[in-house]
């Protein structure tokens, strides 16, 4: 017993067995493949279908008769098999002709056949029209690399990549037309496939794949012997495909990474906003990214295309499209490169005054406040903490501290903000807004050693320079703590307390004088002066006058190794 | 090369003069074109014949017209335009000198041979 299908051919009624049918309906389908892909396709197919019909109304005795697959099969002998329909185009117009050596489209699957594990790499093979050895090849290198990367995409191929199952497929998978005699000819192949596994089986039981694999490989090996050049020439081309693909794949997770912190805000994202590109973070990455990707990519593309010939090209308009986009990407970072570098133009001051009014005869001490943070980020110029407040400010250490003296009553302290920008009154405004406190309370100036500014306000080496005016003969005592900042330019007579830290000084006019100097070179230098003194002394034989004539012969020492430093 | 293909190709060459002739007399529908092409052995297989009809059609070589058929679908008649009838004139000069030349060129290697 078997089971009907009705068709309409060609407005004809038929009652068809369903073997019958599909075979029909296949052969219809392999000719519907085979002719040239013009609009007379369907015209024909209508004929062809006229006919049939015609032949079936006469072979079949009565209406009420079923066409069965024995039928289907004459029918199709005198048809004719679908490579017949092909008419050599030659004859006909050269339109045709265009056409017909058009490649067959490829799709990818997964070619389990020939795979190790689950065909991946088989398949990319056909798709590229590579020996599989060299996918195997490049998939292990980029694996490696990759540290592993490319065993996910492994694996996330195989999830993705239908196995090739039917003939069909298969041989879309290899680029090959479907027609009945391919299809014949991959079920033959099949069978015999099918033959030699039982043959195996015994032995191979899981072997078996692997150890296909290694025959292709090796078979692959040996192609590889007979032609020379070209195979240096792949090697190349699986090299190039190598560095651009892992460059590509590592850049692409970069921007990934850095368009994700970006949602997320992090703090780095935060450091990198202070230097104030001029665009959003992630447009920059992005234009970077496309500045450096592009290259790679035509790398990659050149890669392929040594490694096979019949590699796709990526086409004219995306190659041209991938051209402008580079261009554009080129154009913005020197746009980008050019603002940042004006940004630096022009650099304007603000300076304020603070008297220190003292008491008479009393030391002024100074001390450097520090302020105790989390540096988040941070190089040589600034970087990103939390303030009280808690938020996020630039802080930078761009304090510099001078020390002059003046002939004023009492001392003052001139603080000079500094910053740059691009034009004066935008380097004036961001030195405007720089923060930075000092607090002067019972004779103790207490300078903070730090500047902070708002992150919006951006980078633009901000700085602080102190000029600490202090009048002739008051002492001072410099904490421990100023060491760091402590500058001074000859030219200007600025007074130089370097190493003269925790000492009591009297100011002198553009000097100093140290009064408990205990320094052990100190002290080196002084015996010298003390000996020279001391035969001076014993001419004179005023033995009482020896202490304090050393004092102010090491006062005098002193002076002058303020004046050689 | 096989054998089949060129034999095919040669069949195939020919083939476009053949329906042309056949619908010179008379016009005729599909069946009754593959009847003579069959019997006088110069078709194997019907396939073939589907593509070049429409070809030669759109070509404006033929034209057709629709008949009821007492048993089956309805058939499609083929017949010569005067485009055809000339392209077909054409033809029959040009298969001449073919045959005369092909026939010169292998009697000449007949001869030679004995």
């Amino acid at each position: 017993m078997n089971k009907t299908v009705n068709i309409n051919l060609a407005g004809v009624f038929f009652h068809i067995d369903e073997d019958a049918y599909l075979n029909l309906n296949n052969y219809l389908k392999a000719i519907k493949a085979s002719l040239a892909n013009d609009s007379s396709k369907e015209e024909i197919i209508q004929d062809i279908e006229a006919r049939i019909a015609e032949l079936f109304t006469e072979k079949l005795n009565n209406a009420q008769q079923v066409v069965n697959n024995t039928l289907v099969e004459s029918i199709i002998e005198i048809m004719g098999q679908p490579e017949d329909y092909q008419v050599d185009e030659d004859i006909f117009e050269e339109e045709y002709k265009k056409e017909k050596t058009k490649k067959t489209p490829k799709k990818l699957f997964r070619d389990t056949d020939n795979g190790v594990f689950s065909g991946v790499c088989a398949g990319l093979g056909h798709y590229f029209s590579i020996d599989v050895v060299f996918v195997r090849i490049i998939l292990v290198l980029l694996s490696i690399s990759s540290s592993g990367i490319f065993v996910f995409i492994y694996i996330l191929l195989w999830i993705s990549v239908p196995e090739a199952k039917t003939t069909a497929e298969k041989l879309l998978m290899k680029g090959k037309p479907i027609n009945i005699s391919n299809i014949e000819k991959k079920v033959r192949e099949g069978f015999e496939q099918v033959s030699e596994k039982v043959k195996d089986v015994d032995y191979e039981k899981y072997g078996n794949k692997i150890n296909k694999g290694f025959k292709s490989t090796t078979k692959g090996v040996g192609n590889l012997v007979s032609s020379g050049i070209e195979i240096i020439a792949k090697l190349i081309g699986a090299f190039i495909i190598f560095i651009a693909a892992s460059t590509l794949i590592s850049l692409l997770f970069v921007l990934v990474g850095v368009l994700l912190f970006n949602l997320s805000k992090a703090d780095w994202v935060t450091y990198v906003e202070t230097a104030n590109i001029g665009v959003p973070l992630w447009v920059g990455s992005l234009i970077l990214f496309f500045f450096i990707t592009i290259p790679f990519f035509f790398l990659f593309t050149l890669g392929l295309k040594m490694l096979s010939k019949r590699a796709k090209s990526i086409g004219r308009p995306a190659k041209i499209s991938l051209a402008i986009i580079w261009l554009i990407a080129l154009f913005s970072l020197i746009y980008l490169g050019v603002r940042q570098a004006s940004e630096y133009a022009f650099e304007a001051k603000t300076s304020k005054t603070i008297s220190l009014p003292i008491i008479e005869n009393d030391t002024l001490h100074v001390k450097m406040k520090d302020f105790i943070h989390s540096t988040w980020h941070s190089d040589n110029n600034y970087s990103i903490v939390i303030n009280q407040q808690d938020e996020k400010v630039i802080y930078s250490k761009d304090i510099r501290l001078f020390t002059r003296s003046t002939n004023k009553k009492s001392p003052y302290l001139e603080i000079v903000k500094s910053a740059k920008g691009s034009s004066f009154n935008k380097a004036k405004k961001t030195a405007e807004k720089i923060l930075y406190t000092t607090t002067f309370t019972e004779n103790t100036l207490q300078l903070d050693n730090f500047l902070t500014t708002a992150v919006e306000n951006s980078y633009r080496d901000q700085e602080i320079d102190l000029y600490l005016y202090i009048p002739e003969n008051i002492i001072v005592y410099f904490d421990s703590n100023t060491a760091y900042f402590n500058e001074y330019d000859r030219q200007l007579n600025d007074i130089n307390l370097r190493g003269y830290e925790e000492k009591y000084i009297q100011i002198l006019k553009h000097d100093i004088r140290c009064l408990n100097c205990f320094d052990k070179t100190k002290i080196e230098e002084t015996e010298v002066e003390k000996e020279k003194t001391f035969s001076k002394n014993t001419t004179e034989n005023t033995t009482e006058n020896k202490n304090t004539k050393w004092y102010s012969d090491q006062l005098q020492t002193d002076t002058k190794t303020t004046e050689n430093h | 090369m096989k054998i089949e293909n060129t034999k095919a190709q040669m069949r195939k060459g020919v083939l476009e003069y053949c329906i042309l002739s056949v619908l010179e007399d008379k016009d005729a529908y599909v069946a009754e074109i593959l009847t003579s092409l069959k019997n006088a052995k110069m078709l194997v297989v019907e396939g073939t014949i589907y593509p070049l009809l429409t070809r030669l059609k759109n070509a404006e070589l033929l034209s057709y017209r629709w008949e009821e058929s007492s048993s089956g679908p309805p058939r499609k008649y083929y017949s010569l335009t005067q485009k055809g009838k000339e392209f077909l004139t054409e033809l029959s000069l040009t298969w001449q000198e073919l045959q005369d030349a092909v026939s010169t060129i292998t009697n000449q290697k007949n001869n030679n041979h004995e």
